[in-house]
């Protein structure tokens, strides 16, 4: 940071001079890893601008889902009654104070919450739990604010206002919470279909036939239309030895695909990046992220595997994001697994 | 000006020019709805917004880190501005909010002067404590304190006019019973400034109270049906197109908003055709930076705004070509 222009007032250059002593949030962009309980977030909406973003701290973690459970937090703690739980910055290292509703709390995508920017102490984060679980009885003495008792207290206004607020980030995660984690669609990795390198003709039967067993059992799956054209040669090249059930399932893709024209415009980015492969691979599963983006979907699982991305840091999250835009689809990644 | 510029600004420098712009702009627009006498201590806010601006730049934005949190949060130019005007009304609330508890610590160093009390100390550092209460050295913890006022929150209140600069809250009968209670939940003798935390966290309820009042008292604010912080970037988009305009331009923006033909206005400025279509030109290229990117209903709000300040300050010259 440089000094202030002159002409600015003496305060100014007070005031910046504090600025440039504390520690700075740490900017957007940063490596990408799993929630954990206690982490304080800006928490953005599924779709960039549908919301105002918010700060939230983790309350529970489903690594199953990639979903988080969030309490709202907020700056005002003036405002503060006996629900919130107040975070001093000196514990969280913010440059602000928050407060942290206990009763207000929604279910969040992990990328919505990928922007980490402090966390709670362990004590808080176990008692702040605990609130949200059992209520607010279960802040100790002097962790909060004061109670609301009068009918007409103007706090019960504001409360409203958080709610709604709130609402906005977490409807699209709750709805489609609602179905669990089978109602999920399955969307099935190109690569595993033909482009994974090495292997012999055994070992890709076998793939198959362990994605034949996932897609036996999904209640909705997807396998990407432009992937279809590329296991019928597999099946060819194998002497026709493609397990009936998969042939079952890619039958209405390969139809699909053979009837109506590739999409054009369909540029997806993903995070973490794709592993260099068959361009056709990444075409397909571009286009059907798209599709699904298109269609509402903000999440769906991923039949894949590791070496058809890039990174595999240590603590990466399990699910990875496709971007088009302001919108996001959430991959759950699911390892393929195949029988020896 | 965008929030990229800001972002751009707050990262190379902290608190530039163009944020303190905004601040100025911001803090003036939402005192505007206050009375500078119940806020300020003063007839007019001319005499008190410099304090007003350094008070938030130096309290708010830096020390309770409230720039970081508007840089973190906004989405757009507008957002950021709705956080700083958020900003500003409390801390006029809290200002409000200040007089009142030195006015209750004033009255608790009276009652603390006789039974059941013992005062302690001198005027400057005074404490107090029950008679007969052994006391320890040390201060009351946030802790404690935020425990006595939960335990206090329902001691009754007397409600006031708005319009009172301090009013008093507490019967002497109620602040006789909180000072009883503090006393007997500390161990240690009460200081003045362990009542100004008890006394603070007692007036969290009224905190919202005085912004309710607040709106209330700024002007059309049914009319519209928008929110102070609208209401604030109305009157701070209007000062700014007026203050970007000559009278030239000004006279020209009046009549157009009036609903005048150019040759309307050409005849009531007694100025040829052409001129005025020049000089409408010039006045729309000054308007329309100020209303991009705001709402509908912002952007008729500012015309509203700006056909009553441009109707208010008309001197009715003409002026010749």
């Amino acid at each position: 940071m440089k000094t202030a222009e002159p002409s600015l007032p003496a305060w100014v250059e007070e005031a910046n001079r504090r600025l440039r002593a504390r520690t700075p949030l740490p900017p957007p962009g940063g490596p990408r890893r799993a929630p954990e309980v206690g982490d304080l977030c800006l928490a953005e909406p599924a779709d960039r601008g549908a919301a105002e973003p918010a700060i939230v701290c983790v309350v529970e973690v489903d690594d199953g889902l990639a979903v988080v459970r969030a309490a709202l937090a907020s700056p005002d703690t003036d405002l503060a009654c006996d629900t919130h739980l107040l975070a001093p910055a000196a514990e969280t290292g913010l440059p602000f104070d928050l407060m942290i509703s206990s009763h207000l709390t929604g279910s969040l995508w992990w990328f919505q919450v990928a922007r980490r920017i402090g966390r709670l102490d362990a004590a808080r984060a176990a008692w702040l739990r605990e609130a949200c679980r059992s209520g607010p009885g279960a802040l100790p003495v002097g962790a909060g604010g004061l109670p609301v008792t009068a009918p007409r207290d103007p706090r019960r206004e504001l409360e409203a206002g958080d709610r709604a607020r709130l609402a906005a980030l977490t409807s699209a995660c709750e709805r489609a919470l609602a179905g669990g984690l089978r109602a999920l669609p399955l969307v099935v990795d190109p690569l595993l279909l033909i482009g994974l390198p090495g292997g012999s003709d055994g070992a890709r039967a076998a793939r198959l036939a362990a994605v034949a067993g996932e897609l036996t059992t999904a209640a909705r799956s997807l396998v990407p239309g432009r992937a279809a054209a590329a296991v019928v040669e597999a099946f060819e090249t194998s002497g026709g030895r493609l397990d009936p059930d998969l042939w079952q399932a890619l039958r209405p893709c390969l139809e699909q695909a053979l009837a109506a024209p590739l999409a054009a415009g369909t540029a997806v980015e993903f995070e973490p990046p794709r592993a260099p492969g068959a361009a056709w691979a990444e075409d397909a599963l571009a286009e059907s992220c798209a599709a699904l983006l298109a269609g509402g979907a903000r999440s769906v699982r991923l039949l894949t595997a590791p070496q058809a991305w890039s990174g595999g840091q240590p603590g990466e999250p399990a699910a990875a994001v496709a971007r088009r835009g302001a919108a996001a689809l959430q991959l759950i990644r699911h390892t393929l697994e195949v029988s020896p | 000006m965008t929030l990229d510029e800001l972002v751009d600004e707050y990262r190379r420098v902290g608190i530039g020019p163009r944020i303190l712009g905004q601040v100025r702009e911001i803090v003036r627009a939402v005192a505007r709805g206050y009375d500078p006498a119940v806020y300020a201590g003063c007839a007019s806010w001319d005499d008190g917004l410099d304090d007003l601006v350094q008070e938030f730049g130096l309290e708010v934005l830096v020390g309770q880190g409230q720039l970081d949190y508007a840089m973190l949060v906004a989405t757009d130019h507008q957002h950021f501005r709705r956080l700083l005007a958020r900003q500003v009304r409390y801390l006029l609330a809290r200002r409000r909010r200040r007089t009142i508890v030195d006015n209750l610590i004033d009255r608790a160093h009276r009652l603390a002067n006789a039974p059941p009390f013992r005062l302690i100390g001198d005027r400057s550092h005074w404490c107090y404590t029950l008679l007969g209460k052994d006391v320890e050295p040390g201060r009351v913890s946030d802790a404690a304190a935020r425990t006595v006022a939960a335990r206090l929150a329902e001691v009754p209140t007397i409600r006031a006019e708005p319009a009172l600069r301090a009013p008093v809250v507490y019967s002497e009968a109620s602040l006789r019973t909180i000072l009883a209670e503090v006393a007997a939940a500390a161990p240690c003798a009460v200081a003045a400034g362990d009542l100004d935390r008890v006394f603070g966290l007692l007036l969290t309820s009224w905190l919202p109270s005085f912004l309710k009042e607040a709106e209330a008292t700024v002007a059309n604010a049914p009319a519209h049906g928008l929110d102070a912080e609208e209401l604030a970037i109305v009157e701070e988009t209007t000062m700014a197109i007026l203050n970007g305009c000559s009278d030239a331009h000004r006279q020209v923006l009046r009549l157009k908003i009036e609903g005048l033909s150019d040759d309307g206005v050409a005849g009531a400025l007694g100025l040829s055709r052409p001129t005025v279509s020049k000089r409408k030109q010039e006045a729309m290229a000054r308007l329309e930076p100020g209303l991009a990117g705001l709402a509908p209903e912002l952007r008729l709000a500012v015309l509203d705004r700006l056909g009553v300040q441009l109707g208010a300050s008309e001197g009715g010259t003409r002026e010749d070509s």
